[in-house]
Parts: structure tokens; C-alpha cells; sequence
């Protein structure tokens, strides 16, 4: 495993520092792009170094971002005498990690010339890239819209060629998007190991099906639960060497962590061999009650540390909540002295939803199109107003639709149709607002994401 | 808690101290964007890196001192978001501009802890979710 481990390591490592040599490589001055890319490169050098341990290499990369941080809050003139001290910086990093890989020190000065693995791009600037697909799909279906009828040939034949270079640029954004579940391993291994050695376990991290591959946003939005996970099952759920031994199981504990799509889904199993759930909590299940309701009930520890969560199972509402907000479910089994299992379903993609985006009050909305019957004009009187907390109506109305319920919602313009990723803001800003989510606009702005049911009518205001 | 390591935001108008264990790291801010009904304790949202963050007020939160902080030398930092740890990964503690934050070590009076900010977080929403 940390071979492994150290493999993904040294190729994620020479990719991004092949990336920072050909950024110093470019003659003239670093713009701020480049600074910022720089920046990125060598914070997450630093954070996956001290991660794995490699504290030389940790240090070296956490030195060299602290000068590109400078660099990017102007602390730090740009000029030629700082751009060779980031390049004899990246050359020393370049040493340290072919070191590790037991490889001799590159020649000076210039990007490795070896082959390396195929350049990322920028996260950020792929969120970008999709918007912009989303976009232009919009303008596009508006085009549509306006060709409807129309019979000249030429003009239909561009569309028809547009239309299929659209649908290869999505599908093409799309594929960028796409990380291997590996991509979570280290982290859940290195975490593993030193929870383990926190508590004088033996642990060991065993992993199927992580080539598949989900959405970047999905990944990131996963590391959160499954380090809750693994490390429930270090803290509560494996039992020290001799115990196991007289439980008759190895002295290692085992953390089984198995990946497989289903369609678009991912399932996720991460499981263990510890000592189960305690008996008192499998005879309320016994009693009918579904554990993961049991064991993800609102509680918190009254400990005053970070380890905020005391006992298997507290903790897991946020876990269970992470994943409801990825439009997933949560599945717990376990049996006393016979392990736990967490067992995740998911979208491997992300959450594009098509909806209105509307304007009042100076802030920009998104509505779902859902729940949308209509847009009008006017607004029909036998049809109750819905209130939209702490902003003012307007002459555009919605005609919404939601289980048992209609009304209208007025804003001051619907600006136009379009399709948006949502990302979820979670509690308590979605508990409290009729928001649950945010997306980012073409036009390089964010939006709030309205829950049409959770609008209330509007009450007249007293005569 | 004694000997804990915290921190000291010094924005203007007072301090926050709070624990260490709370802070995940500091990052520039993106465009805040306010959300209309939040309580007054949610500053707004904004995005750091692609992630979405809700970002809570300092002046709002337990163990804020009111009162104009030292001085210090510099500019102070630029608006930024301090990201917290788990279970709080979506959250921030809004930094304005001109803040300074500083390292110490506790015991200090009326610190930030875990168990406050979530006694804090509960507090915002009633049980039936209905905000307060």
C-alpha cells in the first residue's frame, strides 16, 4: 500500500511541478494566472507530501509557496531575480520527489523532458468550461427556437451541424471532468494508518473497484463522509490485536473499501471487521427501527475537543446529510461483533438542473423549471402570491406548481431559460431560507438556488 | 483547555478568540453574496476554489469581544474566509478586510469551541426547522 501510495504521489507530484517548470519556462512575466496556478500546484504539493509523511519534501514545497503567496498578494516583486528563485526552487522539489522514486536528479533548469502523465487542468477553470457549455446549449435551444419553421436549407444545415458540435463539446466537458475513485485512496490510507497508530491498532485498507471514475466536485464532495467513516470504524469499531485474537480474528483489522457504478451511479461500500454495533443499539433494530435512523440522530458530544464525535454512529447525520445533499442514500448494516458496513448510492455526475434565472430586489435567483407551469404576464387573481422572504415582487410572474399547491411568484424580470450546476449549501443556511443551493452563472457570478416548496403565500398586509 | 492553542481574529470592531482545532485554514474571499432572510449571523455565501462556502459573521458568534483591536503593524490581511474543520466543511467565519489574526495560546475567557459553535449552529434553527 504505501508503495502504492508513493507511486500516485511521485506521478501527481512530477505532473504538477513539470507544470510549474513550464510556467517559469515562459519568457517575460509571470502573470497573475500563472502566479495563482504556481500557487495551486505547490499548495497541494505540500498538503499531499505532509499527508504521506514526506516531511523534507512537505517543508521544501511548503517554503515555496509561501514565496508564491507572497508573490500573489504583491508582497513580492516580480522580476527576474524571483522567477530564478522559483525555478531553483521547483528543480530542488523535482530532486526531492525523484528521489523518492529512487530516480537520479533531473538536469537544471528546464521541464523534465521524460514523458509525464497527461496535464491536469485547473478545477476551477474546468467549473468555468462547463458553465460555458451550459450557456451556449441555452443560446442554442434559443436559436432552435426561433429556426422553428423555417425552410431554408443552408440555414437548417448549419444548425444541424452546430447542434452536433454542441453535443460533442457537453459531452467532451463532461469526460474532462472525470477523476478515478483512486483518487481518494491516499487519503483514506494515510488517515487510516495514523488513526491506527493513535490507538495502537494494526489496520489495513483493502480497495476494489477505485478505476472507476465520478465527477471532481462528487469526489471532493466525498472525502468529507468517507474520512467520517473510516475513521468511526478505526475509533469504535476495531478492536485491539489481542481482543481480535481472542475473538479469533486476525490481528489486523480490516477496512474494505469497494466501489461500483451502477449507470450513472456510483455504489460505494466501506466496511469493516471490527466489533459491531453494542447490543442495546441492534435491539432497537430488532425492535424495527432502521439503524442508519437510529445511529444518525441529531447529538452532539459535550466533549470540548475536536473530536467532536464520541461514540459510533454520532456524527453520521452529517455523514448521512453529505450524502442527501449529493442526491444519494445511506445504508447501515451491522451486527454486534461482526462489523459495520456503510454502503453509499450516488450520481457520479453532477447536478445540472435546468431552471429560470430570474432577477428582483437586485439579486439574481434560479428557479427550478420543474415546478414552473408558466411564465406570465399577468398575474391570474384567483391564484395565491407566494412570498419570497426579504425580497420585493415585481411585474414577471411565475406560475409554480409543487405537490398540492400552486401560486405565483413575482419577480421583476425572468431573464432567461438555462441549465445550472447546483452546488448544496447545506444546514444551516438550507434549513432556515427557501436556498439550498448555489450556482455558479456563465456570466462568472454566483446565484441562489430557490426551493419552490418551501414558499410560503404571501400575507396581505393589514388595511 | 489550558495551554490549547487558538487564535485571535482582530477584525474591526473586536475580537474572536477561538480554538485552533476549529480552523481548517485561511483563503482570499470570492464575491460575497448575501442571502436574503438568513439570520444575521450568516454573512452570506461565496466561493473559495470551486467550493461553495456559507460564510457566519464574527460579530455574531459566541466569544466575540466588542471593541476596537490593537492596532498592529501593517495593512492587515485582505477579505478572506477562515474554512473550519470538520463537521463544518461547508462553513466559514467571514474575515474583513484590514482583520489581523494572530496565534495564542489559551486558557482565554469565552473562547469559540466545538461545543459552542454547534450549540450555536442548533440554536439557529427550531426544531422544526422554522428559523427563530
Amino acid at each position: 500500500m504505501r508503495n502504492e501510495l508513493r507511486r500516485i504521489f511521485v506521478e501527481e507530484a512530477t505532473r504538477r511541478l513539470a507544470e510549474c517548470a513550464d510556467l517559469l519556462a515562459i519568457r517575460g512575466r509571470l502573470g497573475p494566472e500563472a502566479i495563482e496556478a504556481l500557487f495551486r500546484h505547490l499548495h497541494s504539493i505540500k498538503g499531499m507530501a505532509a499527508s504521506l509523511g514526506h516531511g523534507e519534501l512537505a517543508e521544501a514545497a511548503h517554503a515555496l509557496e509561501d514565496r508564491a503567496a507572497a508573490l500573489r498578494k504583491g508582497g513580492l516583486r516580480e522580476d527576474p531575480a524571483t522567477r530564478d528563485l522559483l525555478r531553483s526552487g521547483i528543480d530542488h522539489l523535482r530532486d526531492l520527489v525523484r528521489r523518492l522514486a529512487g530516480d537520479p536528479p533531473a538536469p537544471r533548469g528546464r521541464a523534465a523532458p521524460a514523458p509525464r502523465p497527461p496535464a491536469g487542468i485547473d478545477p476551477g477553470r474546468l467549473d468555468r468550461l462547463l458553465e460555458i457549455a451550459l450557456s451556449v446549449s441555452a443560446s442554442f435551444q434559443r436559436l432552435e427556437h426561433r429556426l422553428a419553421g423555417h425552410e431554408d436549407q443552408a440555414l437548417l444545415a448549419l444548425e444541424r451541424s452546430l447542434a452536433e458540435g454542441i453535443r460533442a463539446f457537453r459531452r467532451e466537458v463532461f469526460e474532462m471532468r472525470l477523476a478515478p475513485v483512486r483518487w481518494l485512496v491516499p487519503l483514506l490510507a494515510r488517515s487510516l494508518e495514523r488513526w491506527a497508530a493513535e490507538r495502537g491498532l494494526v489496520a489495513r485498507l483493502e480497495v476494489r473497484g477505485d478505476a472507476i471514475r465520478a465527477d471532481r466536485l462528487v469526489l471532493e464532495r466525498l472525502v468529507s463522509p468517507l474520512a467520517h467513516l473510516a475513521r468511526n470504524a478505526v475509533v469504535h469499531g476495531l478492536e485491539p490485536p489481542a481482543e481480535r485474537r481472542a475473538a479469533g480474528k486476525p490481528e489486523a483489522g480490516l477496512l474494505r473499501l469497494e466501489v461500483s457504478s451502477e449507470g450513472d451511479r456510483l455504489r460505494i461500500v466501506l466496511e469493516d471487521d471490527g466489533r459491531g454495533i453494542p447490543p442495546e443499539v441492534a435491539a432497537e433494530v430488532a425492535r424495527g427501527r432502521s439503524l442508519v435512523d437510529i445511529l444518525s440522530s441529531p447529538r452532539f458530544s459535550t466533549r470540548e475537543e475536536a473530536d467532536l464525535l464520541a461514540g459510533r454512529g454520532v456524527g453520521l447525520g452529517a455523514v448521512r446529510a453529505d450524502i442527501e445533499a449529493l442526491g444519494g442514500t445511506l445504508e447501515l448494516r451491522s451486527e454486534p461483533g461482526h462489523g459495520f458496513r456503510a454502503e453509499l448510492h450516488l450520481p457520479a455526475r453532477l447536478t445540472i438542473l435546468d431552471a429560470f434565472l430570474a432577477e428582483t430586489g437586485g439579486q439574481r435567483l434560479i428557479v427550478p423549471a420543474g415546478p414552473v407551469a408558466a411564465v406570465l404576464e399577468d398575474s391570474p387573481e384567483d391564484l395565491p402570491e407566494l412570498e419570497l422572504p426579504g425580497l420585493p415582487g415585481g411585474p414577471a410572474c411565475l406560475l409554480l406548481e409543487v405537490p398540492g399547491r400552486r401560486g405565483i411568484l413575482r419577480v421583476e424580470r425572468v431573464v432567461d431559460r438555462r441549465e445550472v450546476i447546483v452546488r448544496p449549501l447545506g444546514p444551516p443556511l438550507a434549513s432556515v431560507t427557501p436556498f439550498v443551493g448555489a450556482a455558479f452563472l456563465a456570466e462568472g457570478s454566483l446565484a441562489l438556488v430557490l426551493e419552490p416548496a418551501r414558499l410560503a403565500p404571501r400575507v396581505p398586509a393589514p388595511a | 483547555m489550558a495551554g490549547a492553542p487558538l487564535f485571535l481574529l482582530r477584525a474591526p470592531g473586536g475580537t474572536l478568540p477561538l480554538l485552533a482545532v476549529l480552523v481548517d485554514r485561511l483563503e482570499e474571499a470570492g464575491e460575497l453574496l448575501p442571502v436574503p432572510a438568513a439570520p444575521p449571523a450568516i454573512a452570506g455565501v461565496t466561493e473559495v476554489r470551486s467550493v461553495v462556502l456559507t460564510l457566519l459573521d464574527p460579530a455574531a458568534l459566541p466569544g466575540w469581544e466588542p471593541g476596537e483591536p490593537d492596532a498592529g503593524s501593517g495593512p492587515g490581511l485582505p477579505r478572506c474566509v477562515l474554512r473550519l474543520t470538520e463537521p463544518w466543511r461547508h462553513l466559514a467565519i467571514h474575515v474583513p478586510a484590514g482583520s489581523r489574526l494572530d496565534g495564542a495560546t489559551g486558557p482565554h475567557p469565552g473562547v469559540l469551541t466545538p461545543r459552542r459553535l454547534a450549540a450555536f449552529l442548533a440554536d439557529l434553527v427550531t426544531p422544526a426547522g422554522e428559523p427563530r
